[in-house]
């Protein structure tokens, strides 16, 4: 199989609104840097593939505009409409096939000029469910209570989350919400839906990421530091809330098993060095790590109270702050693997994790992580 | 060379204006399931799934694939969603293609549908039109499709006429297709100029409906192919090019987009001639003018000769080049589905399956000895386009 590796990334600094930025502009700003960062022009790029979404630029077939400001024109391109991990799964097959060598992967929303609420409450089924007002808030709160109920996760280990989120946050120039926080503070913030509260859910925001891939000829001459991708799963999970157990995370589960077969990882926990997960929710990142396989069932909550995903912890989780620290919808799994290829390739800065040789990386699409596509990057 | 790909199987649903008996999902799982039977398969011996819809106003429920997870056969099974517009049928099938291509599944289901008697469509599209410079005058897609015509006619001195022989001849060929929405056995040249005005040049007859449906197809490696049927269609050639919107720098009468896409199957397809080469197209003509005008992008024939292309008859079932057995995007638009209804039409020629009996009635569309066809996509604002090039022969 054709060898394929990440050679360059761009995010924008993700913001509450971006105001002064026209949503084409934030595309070409970030797609233009990630050229630059590696070296690259826009010819060199054989095909470009998205990820945008038509209810949140309120614009039927989002990429019709977008696809200039990515440098699409006149290229091989296609949309993925979904988080921008799986636009970067698509980008990756075009390159295994060998018909390309390069690709420009975009994903970006502006949750500033949408509603988040309808954006989640429109994923819901449209004849039994949305009458209940669901949404990805409230649903995902009845999959914390649940979890918590599963295996007596407390709200206290869930705010652990936010607080070590917020803290690595502040480390990483392109995140929004920077805090130096308590558990009290997470714990008296305002609650949303409980069990969630204000400092357990991630914000709403403005945002683009762009990634490039390269295979193996290609990357070697563009960089010294190759971020090779060595597996990658993606499953999905039933659509009812009712049809699953909402305290297991079993697509995600499933995804990881494939990427880790792909990659020849048989213990994750000692095997990875870092991870960048989409912890849209504080709960959410204690599931993923059990779904993960970095501890067994249940196990999230006393995983976080040990420390062993803190920066200086056996296995750092989202040194980037993660989703909780910035989240525009569909960039935000896409810069899960911008920062894991970051650390990887030694250049995540303030913060990098020494020595980090193989990163995982995950995104999700749905509400209660029904779609995952889970990543191992390696050097 | 990347890995040899072929279409195993197919699925439509029959096209109509309402399916009153059917969810979008349900009308999913329809076209799934005649794709497993058609291959023989069961969902265990499918490995991934993609899927694709057209805008989610269309239906009003954000991530689509994730409410047909199940009945795409997504369930704890890995599935994503491609949409491209108008394209996304073509896009999805492709897609579909480089899931098998790529080395990582080796047998995958592509499905696309859309319910578009559940939205205002042409209210959705109008929001393709830029929000603050374009939204004053948007107009839904035949608006724009007729400023395109015109242009085209202004150009090339096409007629009224030309445009009207498409009509006649796709919705004569639609009463050979069992899943068709519209037939017409008895239309003439007349009866289409005659029919009402819907945005001038286009009338009523060379605009396609909106359609309830859904199309799945299967795709598979060189290996797996072999063993699932006798009559793969092998993908010999696939091209997705994007072009700007940028409306005063484009002559929408030349559509670069195409004839790129075009270029790069032919090339892989190793095509040099294609209209000697090419057994069967299968062309994205939701209007009349559009199949003249894709034609020539497709090197049927040099530019402005579109409208020859038709008198002359080459594109009629008895014709050089039959384009549109089916009856085309005229007699059934979906949107979602559309243009893998293309892909699917021109595999089922080269299959030799394109001859059905269905509810007790014989159909037959199949072009004799078909070997190579092609399946067209377009979309976007006038600005994507897909190109498949099919073949019975792997090598």
């Amino acid at each position: 199989m054709e060898k394929v590796a990440v050679v360059g990334s761009a995010q924008t600094k993700y913001e509450r609104k971006k105001e002064s930025q026209h949503y084409g502009e934030m595309v070409y700003e970030t797609v233009r840097s990630a050229l630059d960062s590696s070296g690259l022009k826009i010819e060199d790029i054989d095909t470009v593939i998205s990820a945008s979404c038509d209810m949140l630029d309120g614009r039927s077939i989002s990429n019709v505009f977008t696809a200039e400001a990515m440098g699409a024109f006149q290229k091989e391109e296609s949309k993925v409409e979904e988080d921008g991990s799986f636009a970067l799964l698509y980008a990756y097959m075009r390159l295994l096939s060998g018909r390309f060598k390069t690709a420009m992967v975009v994903a970006y929303s502006k949750g500033s000029e949408s509603s988040p609420h309808s954006y989640t409450a429109l994923m819901m089924e449209p004849f039994y469910q949305r009458p209940f007002g669901l949404d990805g808030l409230t649903s995902s709160a009845l999959q914390a209570r649940r979890y918590m109920d599963k295996y007596g996760i407390t709200e206290e280990q869930a705010a652990l989350v936010s607080v070590k989120a917020h803290k690595n946050a502040q480390n990483n120039p392109y995140a929004q919400i920077k805090m130096d926080l308590t558990v009290e503070d997470v714990l008296r913030s305002e609650v949303l839906s409980s069990p969630i509260k204000k400092l357990d859910a991630s914000p709403i925001s403005d945002g683009c990421c762009a990634v490039i891939i390269a295979s193996e000829e290609k990357a070697k001459k563009i960089t010294d530091k190759p971020a090779w991708i060595k597996g990658v799963g993606h499953y999905l999970d039933a659509y009812y809330l009712g049809h699953r157990d909402l305290a297991e995370a079993e697509a995600c589960r499933l995804a990881a098993q494939k990427a880790y077969q792909m990659a020849g990882i048989k213990d994750p926990l000692k095997e990875i060095d870092v991870a960048e997960v989409y912890d849209a929710f504080s709960y959410q990142e204690l599931m993923l790590y059990e779904a993960l396989g970095f501890c067994e069932k249940g196990g999230g909550g006393k995983l976080m109270e040990k420390g062993f995903t803190q920066m200086d912890g056996e296995l750092p989780v989202n040194p980037s702050g993660g989703v909780l620290s910035a989240h525009p919808f569909l960039a935000a799994g896409l810069a899960r693997i911008a920062e894991a290829a970051l650390q990887v390739s030694g250049k995540a800065e303030a913060r990098q994790v020494p020595k980090a040789k193989t990163a995982l990386a995950h995104g999700t699409s749905g509400v209660c992580l029904q779609a995952n596509c889970v990543w191992i990057l390696g050097r | 060379m990347p890995r040899k790909v072929a279409v195993v199987g197919t699925g439509q649903t029959v096209c109509v204006m309402r399916r009153e008996d059917a969810s979008f999902p349900g009308m999913i799982y329809e076209a799934v399931n005649r794709a497993l039977k058609d291959a023989e398969l069961t969902l265990a011996d499918i490995d991934a799934i993609v899927f694709g819809s057209s805008p989610e106003y269309f239906e009003g429920v954000n991530h689509p694939e994730k409410w047909c997870g199940e009945a795409s056969g997504g369930f704890l099974k890995p599935q994503f969603r491609i949409h491209t517009g108008g394209t996304v049928g073509s896009s999805t099938g492709i897609a579909g293609y480089y899931h098998v291509a790529s080395g990582l599944f080796d047998v995958v289901l592509a499905v696309t549908g859309d319910k578009l008697s559940e939205g205002p469509v042409q209210l959705c599209l109008s929001t393709v039109y830029d929000p603050i410079f374009g939204r004053d005058f948007a107009c839904g897609a035949p608006s724009a499709v007729a400023i395109q015509s015109r242009r085209y006619m202004h150009k090339y001195g096409i007629t009224e006429v030309q445009a009207a022989k498409v009509a006649v001849k796709n919705r004569k060929n639609a009463c050979n297709n069992p899943y068709a929405q519209l037939k017409f056995p008895d239309i003439t040249v007349e009866m289409v100029l005659n029919s009402p005005v819907i945005s001038s040049p286009l009338r009523m007859l060379d605009v396609c409906p909106a359609s309830d449906g859904a199309c799945a197809m299967i795709f598979a490696c060189e290996e797996k192919a072999k063993k699932i049927t006798k009559t793969p269609a092998w993908v010999k050639g696939v091209s997705a090019v994007a072009e700007g919107v940028n409306y005063v720098n484009r002559d929408w009468a030349e559509p670069i987009a195409l004839i790129k896409a075009a270029k790069t199957a032919y090339s892989q397809a190793g095509i040099t001639d294609p209209r000697k080469e090419i057994d069967v197209a299968e062309i994205y003509e939701a209007f009349t003018y559009q199949e003249l005008i894709w034609s020539e992008g497709l090197g049927f024939c040099g530019p402005g000769e579109g409208g020859k292309l038709i008198d002359e008859g080459v594109t009629e079932m008895t014709g050089e080049l039959p384009i549109n057995p089916s009856g085309g995007v005229l007699s059934t638009n979906t949107i979602g589905a559309t243009a893998m209804m293309r892909q699917v039409e021109a595999a089922l020629q080269v299959m030799g399956k394109a001859r059905e009996v269905y509810e007790g009635k014989e159909y037959n569309r199949q072009v004799e000895g078909a070997k190579i066809a092609l399946a067209h996509g377009w979309g976007g604002a006038i600005q994507f386009h897909n190109v498949m090039i099919l073949s019975s022969n792997p090598d």
